[in-house]
């Protein structure tokens, strides 16, 4: 496909669509369950999405710290390593698209897949060093889609944790444990005005380095990543094409019979991205990037757990304020910002159900252009499904996953039309 | 629907019957709901303790030493005399700092609420709640001043009761005996070893002394109150901080190192 003329414009509604597409790889790690005999039910509030246990559990660097963490305390035979994989019906619509032939409605998908498949290897490499390795096969390629080795407890402190390799962000909702599987949803992690070049995505993992500081049972806990934004083309810089990304976060535990669990937090995020390249028969070298542009975005977050923590009704909000550098438009006379965020409801009334609902937006505040109407490009999606677990043991967990997303944005000039893009989404997942 | 009528039905009964028997007047009074214990029971427990509290979960074959059966009533860990119930606060000690050494993690994180909960529903897996008081915590007198000499005389006192039997001469709990060891329930167990810095029960001297004078209901380990004085059982505590001066301290779960050491 050849864009020609305003590029990003035509285009945009496929690359929307392709976002929307692409599977949310998911972390729940039976290896874990295997390793020390307890449920996925100990760690997950709702697989795979964590509970507390499961966050103190992951802070404190894949460890019980009951002297059993070691590999030479597990059986030989152990393994550290788990698998997952999705067999799925999934059928994606998109209205209003431009193509060659006319605009049109099309289904994009209509069938069944496995997904992505995905080799969970973690664990301990010694007391007090973890890691995570995640080789995941999807469209015929394997991708190693995180690679790191985690120094725990330094100093004997629970405040001195650092990561080393390809690591997700400390995000106020994993972007890799979401409940939801089409990948849909979590705007403000991804979102780049229109035409901007910058590809920096805050929910993908990142090359870098993570501190992590928790207090006991991490209610208060900080983290901070400086890494090399993902994806980019590169540049002669430092760090590459540097970022930083900060989470601050603390817990209540209310004696309320209503509220049995409420957070606070902050989190924000500066990532940079080359603008001019040394070129090649006209083409820019990779690695030759400079004058580095700056993508920010930054928010707070609220959880609030209604009912006991252990069945909760579980209600997430996120606001999220962003702009990219005007240098990162192409034909931009200012900064182009936007606000976001997302409300997200889960509930887990037995430990094996999960309805959940999420709603995201986007809405631009200055364009980058004066050509563009204030509302161009707005953005909201939905997501409605459930989760059912089949079964869990201290070995598998297998559930079956319904969902429905839509997405919708609005054009870029006002006679251009909302684009609406849909997904249906039917499978069993499983890990073991 | 058949497989979860047969998993619900012993708990259902046993919910039934802490909720319709009548209480003694010695009946200990639930710190919590046990149905929301159930649930809490269910989502962390259960794979070990299993579903009938008996300490026969689908994990359990895999875990040394094995989790306690709740159904008798029996628990190693108390501030109670030997042979008694424990307090709801040994209960609680022992969920919210777990077991250092065996598979029980500390539970810290699960909140007060959750864990006087789950205590009461584990209550429902014995009778004995039913029918008896919990007696009040033994008493822990001031521990005197750590000399030479009182590290002296608990050497002693560990050769005349004869711990090493099953503790071994250095302590490391390699005693001629220690392989014969078994619980109340048949079931293999390691006697401690005590030189590496890690104690089950807790790390300060007053959790060392208890277990001396209490004793661990259910496994070999067997209360002194009766045969040793208080300023006894405190040389024997220095004696057993002896071995293990030069172990690094016990971290826990989510917590900065906590020292067992003075």
């Amino acid at each position: 496909m050849r864009c020609v003329t305003r590029p990003w414009a035509r285009c945009w509604g496929l690359l929307l669509l392709l976002l929307f597409l692409i599977p949310t790889p998911a972390f729940s790690i039976p290896a874990f369950a295997r390793k020390y005999q307890v449920r996925c039910t100990a760690c997950h509030e709702a697989w795979p999405m964590l509970n507390d246990f499961g966050r103190a559990f992951r802070d404190n660097g894949y460890q019980m710290m009951m002297g059993k963490d070691g590999p030479t305390a597990t059986p030989v035979g152990y393994w550290p390593v788990a698998f997952r994989l999705v067999p799925s019906f999934e059928r994606d619509t998109i209205n209003h698209q431009e193509t060659d032939q006319g605009v049109k409605t099309l289904t994009t998908s209509n069938g069944f897949g496995v997904g992505a498949f995905d080799v969970l290897s973690a664990g301990t490499l010694a007391p007090n060093m973890s890691f995570l390795f995640v080789p995941a096969y999807e469209g015929g390629e394997w991708e190693v889609e995180s690679a790191w080795v985690r120094f725990d407890n330094l100093g004997k402190s629970s405040w001195l944790n650092l990561k080393l390799g390809h690591h997700e962000l400390d995000l106020p909702r994993s972007a890799h444990r979401p409940l939801n599987q089409t990948g849909a949803g979590f705007l403000v992690y991804s979102y780049h005005p229109p035409g901007s070049i910058s590809e920096f995505d805050m929910g993908g993992n990142q090359d870098g380095v993570e501190w992590v500081g928790h207090d006991k049972g991490s209610l208060n806990r900080a983290a901070v990543s400086l890494f090399s934004v993902d994806g980019s083309p590169g540049s002669r810089s430092a760090f590459n094409t540097p970022g930083v990304y900060f989470h601050l976060i603390h817990e209540f535990l209310p004696k309320s019979r209503v509220v049995s669990e409420a957070k606070i937090g902050a989190f924000g995020a500066d990532a940079s991205w080359p603008t001019t390249f040394l070129t090649s028969d006209g083409d820019p070298i990779e690695g030759s990037g400079t004058t580095l542009k700056h993508s920010t975005r930054y928010g707070l977050e609220g959880h609030v757990l209604f009912g006991p923590n252990v069945t909760p009704f579980h209600a997430l909000v996120v606001l999220a304020h962003g702009s990219d550098n005007r240098n990162l438009i192409e034909g931009a006379t200012r900064n182009a910002t936007w606000d976001g965020g997302f409300v997200e409801l889960a509930w887990t009334p037995r430990l094996k159900t999960t309805p959940f609902f999420r709603y995201d937006w986007i809405s631009n505040g200055d364009q980058s252009n004066s050509e563009l109407a204030s509302n161009a490009n707005d953005q909201t999606q939905y997501t409605i499904g459930i989760r059912h677990t089949l079964n869990y043991s201290t070995r598998a967990e297998y559930a079956l996953h319904g969902e429905y997303s839509a997405l919708r944005a609005r054009g870029l000039t006002a006679d251009e039309p909302t684009v609406t893009s849909t997904s249906l989404f039917f499978g069993v997942d499983f890990a073991f | 629907m058949k497989n979860f009528n047969r998993r619900l039905l012993p708990s259902a009964l046993a919910l039934l019957l802490s909720a319709s028997s009548l209480p003694t007047a010695d009946a200990v009074a639930p710190p919590g709901d046990p149905v929301q214990g159930k649930v809490v029971y269910d989502r962390y427990c259960v794979s070990c303790h299993g579903v009938e509290g008996d300490g026969r979960g689908e994990g359990a074959g895999y875990i040394f030493p094995k989790p306690r059966d709740f159904r008798q009533g029996t628990f190693k860990w108390r501030s109670t005399p030997s042979g008694a119930l424990p307090s709801v606060a040994d209960l609680d000690k022992t969920i919210r700092d777990g077991l250092y050494g065996t598979n029980m993690p500390t539970w810290y994180v699960l909140g007060e609420r959750n864990r006087m909960n789950v205590i009461s529903y584990i209550m429902t897996f014995s009778p004995r709640w039913q029918s008896e008081e919990i007696p009040a915590a033994i008493t822990i007198p001031a521990e005197p001043p750590l000399t030479s000499e009182s590290v002296d005389a608990g050497r002693a006192l560990f050769e005349k009761l004869q711990c090493a039997q099953c503790h071994g001469d250095a302590g490391k709990g390699d005693g001629p005996s220690s392989h014969e060891q078994r619980n109340d329930w048949g079931d293999p167990i390691t006697p401690a070893d005590l030189t590496v810095g890690h104690f089950k029960g807790g790390g300060t001297p007053s959790d060392i002394y208890r277990v001396f004078m209490t004793g661990l209901n259910g496994a070999p380990m067997p209360s002194f109150a009766d045969s040793i004085q208080p300023a006894e059982a405190w040389d024997l505590v220095h004696f057993i901080e002896s071995l293990s001066a030069h172990a690094a301290p016990n971290p826990q779960f989510g917590v900065d190192g906590v020292p067992i050491h003075r």
